[in-house]
């Protein structure tokens, strides 16, 4: 009959639709984000309280990531842990900018997870085609140990120049012989530099997450630019 | 007199502290580190350092709740304390402080209980008694020495107790039982077991618990497609309204499949049990999403959770450990332990060329005095290698042998010492005593157990049993902090034992074994492992 066509083509669209629907939310894909990171105990979820709800609280060790919102800008704080670090690909994936948050006070004991952390998203940004900037918080001046953010920098930038030497040397197993190596940060034979080998700009912020006016964290967040002379 | 407690704290999942008590934050940090992050939370109490930490899990609201006293002191209402705490987090979760104070005075009052504890016998006979001092003594020591095997074997006290006066009394999770520690015991034997849903069990429940109801067809003739069709269009009904929550009743038989899929993948059953029923408590109460079925919800968290499990504690980056070590101008120090014919000297013959290859200055030291030939054939292996063999001899103490041998590098300013160990049984208390003493006596940077990816079951009272003779025989407590799986090239996807032994020990895989050849050392991929366990 002359309608029978129509209507098989309306059941076809209406069932095409449903299934595109269904897909569409059971695989909600992750909207773009400025992304909070840093070893544990950097103060990453005071920061995120501090930036999203205006508030300052206690905190304990993430076990999951926070979202919300900085005026109309996501942020996710993505935990410290190390074994929770499987996570971290995905979230690089999204973020538009990143906050990473070092211990200053800290730094015998957070230089090296730091470096490898900052190791690893720097290796992963080597390839993208528009890497995110990148603001490195020197946390907790208001203690008398914290370091010097050129001195962070400097310690950072050290561990790095091993990490490029050890991170790749062992094989994993589903790394196939033929397959590419990742992306080598830095230039062979030259040491590592943030300055010229860095694939997206990092900007060195003295802060007390605690204590001190955010202002310039909140800029970043929005505009990715910092306000203020970074030291660098 | 007020409550004996250090700390009470709750907070999100996402680190925000919601309220708290006292002071004793590192103990909570080391906590959710070493117990919720390793999926261990399935008893409700662990011990930390000097503490004693209990815990609720609210998921419906999305908070933790955890008490922290001395572990001097064995509380009996610490559970209580928690469930009454929990439901007052969900109603008023704003007066937390005005609800602890309530509480806090309500047991204050009480005298020290003397109750009927639905416990097994030998609690029972604790709590009779006057003499309650020697008891708690006898039960702290238990508590640091047999840890483990009390979690397994014996429910916790404060835990099991029932609320009477817990104005809403919140579900309780259904305890696995199992008889031995492998076999679990039946869905109808559970319900039997299972006191928290019939509160008065008459006598009479023989005939209903084990005769088939009317119509109720026998478990062989039950098509179990049919049994999940039936369920689906509701799920997906509720799925579509995004009203679900996951309960434990539905949670339960979902989580017992994907158990049988791991241990089919050689995880061991213990392990695979105690994965299971922690993640389960996680599970329950939670909401799902719009669209998101049970099944899924279910699996994606036990994916995570063995992810978590799965991704070191820290780096593996042994080869980075050594240059920082050479910076200091100390020779690093690593001793190979393990099992008889694991492969030992073949890793330590591997680790040597890779760290050699990086050009560094590589000793080996034979410190397998017992075996006879081990030393032979070590040093065609450092022939072989081009790496200088430090030896001597056989019926030598080998803790005299390592020092000489570390002594020696130091003076020669190598970067880096192998001590090759001679194989033991975890159970050779002489054999374990002289390993112990050789940790103790040489303080090694790195502890390596090497064992075998093929393990199933055994290994893992092998590597737990290893890891305690070792703790038990050593003044300063030092254990195993890396584990080498070998022969990971002849197990297929059964890749259980990488959970199994990340899981018994905490610590993470350093190296993997894929070979004969010294080239054949990699590192392990969880990806690799997470795809070959779920796919």
């Amino acid at each position: 009959m002359w309608w029978w066509g129509s209507l098989l083509l309306l059941l076809f669209v209406a069932v095409l639709v449903t299934a595109v629907a269904i897909f569409a939310l059971r695989t909600p894909r992750r909207p773009a984000a400025v992304v909070l990171i840093g070893p544990c105990g950097a103060g990453k979820t005071l920061l995120f309280y501090r930036l999203t709800e205006d508030e300052h609280c206690d905190t304990v060790s993430s076990m999951q990531s926070n979202q919300g919102q900085v005026g109309d800008v996501a942020l996710v704080d993505f935990p410290g842990h190390y074994r929770l670090r499987g996570g971290l690909k995905d979230e690089l994936d999204r973020a538009t900018k990143l906050v990473m948050l070092v211990d200053a006070a800290a730094m015998a004991a957070q230089a090296k997870p730091a470096a490898e952390l900052l190791f690893q998203v720097l290796t992963a940004f080597q390839n993208a085609k528009r890497p995110p900037p990148v603001l490195l918080i020197c946390n907790k001046t208001d203690k008398a140990t914290a370091k010097t953010p050129q001195r962070v920098k400097l310690m950072l930038m050290n561990e790095i120049e091993t990490l490029r030497k050890t991170a790749h040397a062992l094989r994993s197993i589903d790394d196939d012989d033929d397959k590419q190596q990742p992306a080598q940060l830095g230039v062979e034979g030259r040491v590592f530099s943030f300055d010229q080998h860095s694939p997206c700009p990092i900007t060195f912020l003295p802060i007390s997450v605690k204590n001190d006016d955010l202002s310039p964290v909140r800029a970043f967040v929005q505009t990715g630019l910092v306000s203020t002379t970074p030291s660098s | 007199m007020p409550l004996p407690v250090e700390q009470v704290v709750v907070f999100r999942k996402g680190g925000k502290v919601l309220w708290s008590r006292g002071k004793a934050k590192d103990v909570v940090n080391s906590w959710i580190g070493s117990v919720l992050l390793e999926e261990k939370g399935g008893d409700l109490r662990a011990t930390i350092e000097s503490y004693t930490v209990e815990w609720r899990l609210a998921n419906d609201v999305d908070s933790v709740l955890v008490l922290v006293y001395n572990k001097s002191m064995e509380l009996d209402f610490g559970g209580e304390l928690l469930e009454r705490l929990r439901s007052a987090v969900r109603k008023q979760p704003r007066e937390l402080d005005k609800s602890y104070d309530r509480i806090a005075s309500d047991l204050e009052a009480r005298p020290r209980r003397v109750a009927p504890a639905p416990a097994p016998a030998r609690r029972e006979e604790e709590e009779e008694g006057e003499g309650e001092e020697e008891d708690e003594e006898e039960a702290a020591a238990e508590v640091s020495v047999e840890e483990k095997l009390r979690r397994r074997g014996v429910g916790t006290k404060g835990g099991r107790r029932k609320k009477k006066e817990d104005e809403k009394p919140t579900k309780k999770q259904p305890k696995v039982w199992r008889d031995t520690i492998h076999k679990r015991t039946s869905a109808a034997q559970v319900a039997e077991l299972d006191y928290s849903k019939k509160e008065e069990a008459s006598d009479a429940s023989m005939a209903t618990t084990y005769l088939p109801a009317d119509g109720e067809r026998a478990a062989w003739e039950e098509d179990e497609e049919e049994k999940k069709s039936g369920s689906w269009l509701s799920s997906l009904m509720e799925s579509a309204a995004g009203t679900a929550t996951l309960t434990a009743d539905r949670v339960e038989p979902i989580m017992a499949q994907l158990r049988e899929r791991l241990v089919a993948k050689n995880v061991a059953a213990e392990i695979a049990t105690e994965v299971c029923e922690s993640v389960a408590t996680t599970l329950a109460g939670k909401k799902l999403g719009r669209f998101e079925r049970a099944r899924g919800a279910v699996k994606d968290a036990l994916a995570a959770a063995v992810e978590r499990v799965l991704t070191p504690k820290r780096s593996t980056d042994v080869l980075r450990e050594v240059l920082a070590a050479k910076e200091r101008q100390k020779p690093y120090v690593i001793v190979f332990v393990g099992i008889n014919g694991v492969g030992k000297s073949t890793t330590l013959s591997k680790v040597a060329y890779y760290l050699k290859s990086h050009g560094l200055d590589v000793g080996i030291a034979a410190c397998d005095t017992f075996r006879s030939g081990a030393v032979e054939q070590l040093r065609s292996h450092a022939k072989c290698l081009g790496v200088d063999l430090f030896e001597r001899g056989y019926l030598k103490d080998p803790a005299q042998v390592a020092k000489a041998a570390i002594d020696d590098a130091a003076k020669k300013k190598r970067d880096c010492v192998l001590v090759d160990t001679a194989g033991r049984m975890q159970n050779n208390d002489k054999l374990m005593r002289e390993l112990a003493k050789l940790v103790t006596l040489n303080e090694p940077d790195l502890v390596l157990f090497v064992g075998e990816a093929l393990v199933g079951n055994d290994g893992i009272s092998q590597i737990t049993l290893f890891n305690r003779a070792l703790a038990n025989f050593s003044p300063t407590k030092r254990q195993i902090d890396g584990l080498v799986l070998t022969k990971f090239d002849c197990i297929d996807d059964k890749v259980g034992a990488a959970l199994s032994v990340t899981y018994a020990t905490g610590q993470p895989i350093v190296f993997i074994g894929v070979g004969q050849k010294y080239t054949h050392l990699k590192k392990l991929s969880v990806t690799q492992v997470l795809n070959a366990l779920f796919s």
